[in-house]
């Protein structure tokens, strides 16, 4: 087994070396982030565990929820047995040997992995049932690493709300590692409503075994600029993974979100859902690819792309894309659209009474609604949902309103 | 309410399509109009109700002597004027139960409790013989055309129009399904004393009505006027004495 300080300069080695990007295509449509610079920039925060603590109580007030962890840049505590918190250079070393994201595949994935500053685990043993919410302050910088691990037949929900505890200019690095085992079941649900000036790398990993559902959802609506990189595998007979991100952009927001899913096993359900509406001078690069392996024999595999144009100034390109090893008795579709706003449908609710803006705001709201709905849980679903509808407002991006279920909302 | 249409003249995409038609449809009235494809029927029901691609380069619309020419549609909806489509869009993600109440807020419609607004949804659904499952989905997403047309009628007897637009309520059904939704169109009239103007192509849904005027309509304007006579003489001859 190799030491945690062995871990890490293997990861800053790699970091440095490896190209940004290996598909030729997704090398045109890339937004930068320059690693080296924010390497250097990962440093913790100077401010006061009170201070944490104080933000910490505004925030589960206003969205109230109890939360069952708070991590921020330089503090960082679990009210829950399940949930374990490790400074890097305290990680139980069989940990470094299980991780999911090797530091030699991927430049994104080693520079997490050399400047994760906690390993956060979540481990549900076999039959476990546990909802889990977990609340990230970035207070300056935030690498953190988020285990999650079900057993054989357990079901693990776990929440995490990110925001900023300041204006300053920093960076969020998330690396998310998912298993779910046998006959388990996992959503991991996700919300990024960090402030303006928040740079965010999210990473994900996640593999499902035989029988097993997983479903993550991502949602972006703070940060200045997003990144993710995620590989999500169906790997065991009749397994399924559900993959939703979405980001809602104003100003001059820039979104880069790729994200890989794969058919390994036969019978595997593998499905990715992107979509963004763009305001201002926001920008979103929807990058999905689907990878059936030889062997997958009767799977599904999916990819759907939209997104909506508020400005003439926004920017949305959506590239899905398919490698197929395996043709026979499988079914697999990409597809993607972007569009203005529908007149139609605008016209349509207008008839109806509704004043043009109202309208509008109906009409986004269901866009962004079919996101939110991927969400199962219902906390994570109202929180999200509260913070979308605010910024549709004219909320900044980090306003963190206070949660309510009224408003636009569908039926599941 | 009072619908009058003086002299209409309207462009879609710098084609002319309505030229000088003149109409008036008096509270409480029933008026249908027939004609064939592409005379300008449903430009006429979405100059009425504002339609941004519609533009009107002659006449009035008056509603109870009132032009409304140049009305934001919302507004229009607030007089008392509904429009069912001919194709009604489909919103996923946007819950029937949730876009009637606040279709209903927008509206000025008086507070009804959550029950109360529930039974009356559950009731119009029954009468229309719409799935139970479908006011629990998205607006009209993976609805079949019919489930779509009733949709519409459920709408207007949960809105409660003085004056209800009804472009082609009939296309896309099936023939019991005319029959049912042609009663509910009935039973609105009824309780409501709203005034009705019918678009139709066919005579089959006219079985069951009792308009009190038939209008013919061929290249933008009203041809012919009169009784339920005309409509056994469309059934014989078609349109081109019209023409």
């Amino acid at each position: 087994m190799i030491s945690y300080k062995e871990f890490v300069d293997d990861a800053i080695r790699n970091y440095e070396l490896l190209p940004a990007e290996s598909n030729e295509i997704y090398k045109k449509y890339a937004v930068s982030m320059p690693l080296t610079e924010m390497g250097q920039e990962a440093q913790p925060s100077s401010m006061l565990e009170s201070d944490i603590e104080g933000l910490s109580r505004d925030i589960a007030e206003k969205t109230r929820i109890k939360f069952d962890a708070v991590i921020s840049g330089n503090w960082a505590k679990s009210f829950n047995p399940h949930i374990r918190i490790s400074a890097g250079d305290k990680a139980d070393v069989s940990m470094l040997e299980n991780k999911l994201f090797k530091s030699s595949e991927d430049k994104f994935a080693a520079f997490a992995n050399a400047n994760s500053r906690y390993f956060i685990s979540i481990d549900a043993g076999d039959g476990a049932r546990m909802k889990l919410n977990l609340l990230f302050v970035n207070s300056g910088n935030l690498p953190a690493q988020v285990l999650v691990k079900a057993s054989n037949s357990s079901k693990i929900e776990v929440f995490e709300l990110f925001i900023s505890a300041n204006g300053s200019g920093s960076l969020v690095s998330v690396l998310h590692e998912i298993s779910a085992d046998k006959n388990s079941e996992v959503e991991l649900n996700v919300l990024h409503n960090e402030n303006r000036s928040t740079r965010i790398l999210n990473l994900c990993k996640a593999v499902a075994g035989d029988d097993a559902i997983l479903r993550a959802n991502f949602m972006y609506s703070g940060g200045a600029l997003v990144k993710t990189k995620g590989h999500a595998d169906s790997n065991g007979i009749n397994s399924q993974v559900d993959i939703s991100e979405f980001a809602l952009g104003a100003m001059d927001q820039k979104f880069d979100l790729g994200t890989f899913i794969v058919n390994t096993k036969p019978y595997s359900i593998a499905r990715l859902e992107s979509g963004a509406v763009l305001s201002d001078s926001s920008q979103c690069m929807l990058k999905g690819f689907a990878k059936v392996e030889k062997g997958a024999k009767g799977c599904l595999s999916k990819i759907t792309e939209r997104g909506i144009l508020l400005s003439k100034e926004a920017h949305i390109d959506a590239l899905p894309d398919m490698s197929i090893d395996y043709s026979n008795e499988v079914k697999a579709t990409h597809s993607a659209a972007t569009a203005p706003m529908d007149k139609e449908a605008l016209f349509y609710l207008m008839s109806r009474g509704l004043e043009e803006n109202a309208a509008r705001k109906m009409f986004i709201s269901a866009f962004i609604a079919k996101y939110i709905y991927n969400m199962k849980e219902g906390v994570a679903s109202a929180v999200t949902m509260s913070v979308m509808l605010n910024k549709l407002d004219g909320g900044i991006p980090g306003a963190m309103p206070d949660v309510t279920t009224s408003g636009v909302w569908g039926n599941r | 309410m009072i619908l009058e249409i003086k002299d209409l003249s309207a462009e879609v995409e710098q084609r002319s399509v309505l030229k000088g038609l003149s109409l008036k449809v008096g509270a409480g009235e029933m008026h249908v109009i027939m004609g064939p494809n592409g005379s300008g029927k449903t430009t006429l029901a979405k100059a009425i109700m504002g339609h941004p691609n519609t533009k009107i380069t002659n006449g009035e619309i008056l509603v109870d002597g009132n032009r409304i020419n140049d009305m934001p549609v919302n507004e229009r909806a607030k007089l008392g004027i509904f429009l069912e489509f001919q194709t009604p869009v489909e919103i996923e993600g946007l819950g029937i139960v949730g876009f009637l109440n606040s279709a209903r807020g927008a509206l000025g419609k008086e507070k009804i409790t959550y029950k109360e607004f529930m039974t009356e949804i559950k009731q119009n659904s029954e009468s229309l013989r719409l799935r139970e499952d479908l006011v629990g989905r998205s607006l009209n997403y993976g609805f079949s055309g019919g489930e779509k047309k009733k949709m519409e009628i459920l709408q207007m007897s949960v809105l409660k129009p003085k004056l209800a637009i009804l472009d082609e309520p009939d296309s896309g059904l099936d023939i019991d399904a005319v029959r049912v939704v042609a009663e509910n169109i009935n039973e609105f009239r009824k309780k409501t004393g709203a005034s009705i103007l019918l678009i139709t192509h066919y005579s089959r849904i006219l079985n069951y009505m009792d308009p009190q005027f038939i209008h013919v309509m061929t290249d933008g304007r009203i041809a012919r006027s009169g009784g339920k006579e005309i409509i056994a003489d469309i059934e014989k001859e078609g349109y081109t004495k019209d023409e």
